[in-house]
């Protein structure tokens, strides 16, 4: 936390939830995705 | 004037789209060139 609000000093916890919320969101919509598509191309 | 959804929204979406052109860098860096041109 102490990092990340070196870097981005007007961070606090309301953004890195939703940015990690939507890290998070996004690789599982992608791998679900992708996953659906193989399990049907079998 | 921090719309701090907006901001998480902002910084997600530039994190996990840089991540993504990096690792498909990295696997067409790794198999290399398959059409042989």
């Amino acid at each position: 936390m102490e990092l990340i609000k070196q870097i981005f000093p007007f961070a606090n916890s309301e953004i890195i939830t939703a940015a990690v919320v939507c890290f998070s969101m996004t690789l599982f919509g992608l791998s679900l995705g992708f996953g659906l598509l193989k399990v049907q191309g079998e | 004037m921090v719309e701090p959804l907006l901001s998480g929204i902002v910084l997600g979406l530039i994190t996990v789209s840089a991540l993504g052109l990096f690792v498909a860098a990295f696997l067409q860096y790794r198999r290399g060139n398959q059409f042989e041109i």
